[in-house]
């Protein structure tokens, strides 16, 4: 008796999980369908017009600077990855591996806002120095998130290592098969884990400013979008808020 | 047509190259941790570590941003580690692979993809305004709780299922209940894994902005209670910096909140080698 008891709780327990995960939706959901639907489908998804206390809520830039911010990052990052994982998993010696695997897979664990805070410190200035413009750019933040998703790809890829494959077989192919298969998959988590940095949360607003051809990423307009629980903010809030989702 | 390279000579280029991006990605991360530490550890001495800030950060120490941290810690685990125990023996002992488990392993999944800025408007909507819990350590440790969940979930699953069978078993014959099987047999076996993703998970904790600042709010007085608002580590950072207010200080907090993850991490990797060195001789 006590024993299904004991089950039923666990069971409970167990769906937890998703319960979360459904009041979650379903809360997202029930605050930010009515503002999309007032604003129209087609006007939220593809309109660059964004002035919410205005009533327009076109997001389609900030969806745009997500994309490049995020293949800017996929482009820098995966090749410095694989390379690490390839040189990782075959070229080092077994002693070197043991020091440097788990030592790039502690720096993944640096809180993003730190990330974030060096961007602007260090890579903004060099970049308005060297490459023109205001600094603040998709291309700081690229950088930035291809450092933050590289110790994931680069553990992940070293995990799909083929160990079957004979030592004699070429290093090209080993790329290759690095590129196209293991890995492949894991560059979508890697995808996946650089558009949901979020944490370097403002510091974002700070790099893609909008000088910058008036592209915020669109987590910019989340996170700019402190709610101060007025009611006027709570409509655009949000919006961002089921888009984000 | 063009002439064939030489295999061997591919070959030695593209080890230079692979070598040069491992070393400049490694040289990139080291220089990250040594560039903060340099520029903050001169700021932290044992008075940074235990006045509270004042003037809204520009002097004073950071001793109230590492009480609510650890408040916070602490409710996010009281919350999470239960649950995703519960859950998690659930998931292993009770039941055999069915769809059942199959939704809630894809639901624990989607609740880790989620991203944290999108965790703290729901913990925003939810806990701060719907449960009129108001800015509080409560309401970010709630929060916080959910980003802990899949982690745990996830390593006790790991850490339970390698427990060996044949333990189970002598205890089936000897006639103990499952429940005790599980409570006085299976979880200490697996409790150095089940630490591990703890441990880990206090990692992750001590790091996020995002969730915290939409639900426990910034406020820079020791919280009193858990229904006060309190700001932690991470959000002291964020603030410091964003705002300009004081930059020693933001490398200051900038290097406690690095060294404390590298030290939680390492703590982490060092029982997971317990783990599996007990485990070593089950094969």
């Amino acid at each position: 008796m006590k024993e299904k008891l004991i089950e039923k709780i666990l069971m409970l327990l167990a769906f937890s999980a998703i319960g979360v995960l459904l009041l979650m939706a379903i809360f997202i959901f029930k605050e930010g369908m009515p503002i999309i639907f007032k604003a129209g489908i087609n006007n939220f998804l593809f309109s660059t017009h964004w002035a919410p206390t205005k009533g327009y809520f076109g997001i389609f830039s900030m969806i745009v600077s997500s994309l490049y911010v995020t293949i800017g990052a996929l482009i820098i990052g995966v090749p410095l990855a694989l390379a690490c994982a390839i040189t990782l998993a075959e070229l080092a010696p077994l002693r070197l591996t043991v020091i440097l695997k788990p030592t790039i897979e502690l720096l993944a664990g640096i809180p993003s806002v730190v990330y974030g805070f060096l961007g602007v410190v260090l890579l903004v200035p060099l970049i308005r120095d060297y490459l023109g413009g205001p600094g603040l750019s998709l291309l700081a933040a690229s950088m930035i998130l291809a450092i933050m998703i590289l110790p994931t790809i680069t553990s992940n890829s070293f995990a799909n290592h083929p160990h079957g494959y004979s030592k004699s077989c070429p290093l090209r192919n080993y790329y290759c098969y690095y590129s196209w298969d293991g890995p492949s998959h894991r560059r979508n988590h890697g995808c996946n884990h650089g558009s949901r940095q979020r944490p370097e949360t403002s510091q974002f607003s700070i790099k893609s400013g909008s000088p910058f051809n008036k592209q915020y990423s669109f987590r910019n307009g989340l996170c700019s979008r402190r709610p101060s629980g007025s009611p006027l903010c709570h409509g655009h809030c949000f919006v961002c808020f089921y888009y984000g989702l | 047509m063009a002439t064939r390279i030489n295999p061997l000579i591919s070959q030695r280029v593209v080890k230079v190259q692979l070598w040069g991006l491992t070393g400049f990605t490694i040289a990139i991360l080291f220089f990250i941790v040594c560039f903060v530490s340099i520029k903050g550890l001169p700021q932290i001495t044992l008075d940074f570590l235990t006045t509270n800030p004042g003037d809204m950060g520009r002097s004073g120490g950071i001793f109230s941003t590492i009480m609510s941290t650890l408040y916070l810690i602490f409710i996010a685990l009281m919350i999470a580690v239960p649950l995703g125990i519960g859950a998690a023996i659930y998931l292993t002992e009770y039941t055999r692979e069915s769809r059942i488990t199959y939704i809630i392993r894809f639901g624990t999944e989607c609740l880790a993809g989620i991203p944290s800025i999108i965790l703290g408007l729901f913990g925003f909507a939810f806990f701060v305004m719907a449960l009129h819990l108001g800015w509080s350590i409560l309401s970010g440790g709630m929060t916080m709780s959910i980003m802990l969940l899949p982690t745990i979930i996830r390593t006790s699953e790991e850490s339970i299922k390698a427990v060996p069978y044949a333990l189970r078993e002598v205890c089936f014959s000897l006639g103990v209940t499952k429940w005790q099987t599980v409570t006085r047999v299976v979880l200490p076996t697996a409790l150095p894994g089940i630490v591990t993703g703890v441990v880990l998970s206090i990692g992750r904790c001590i790091g996020e902005t995002a969730v915290v600042l939409f639900t426990a709010g910034s406020s820079l007085r020791l919280p009193q209670s858990f229904f006060d608002s309190g700001r932690t580590m991470a959000v002291h950072f964020y603030i410091l910096a964003r705002e300009g207010i004081s930059m020693p200080n933001a490398y200051g907090t900038a290097t406690i909140l690095i060294f404390s993850i590298l030290f939680i991490n390492l703590c982490a990797y060092y029982l997971m080698r317990q783990f599996l060195k007990k485990y070593a001789i089950f094969g």
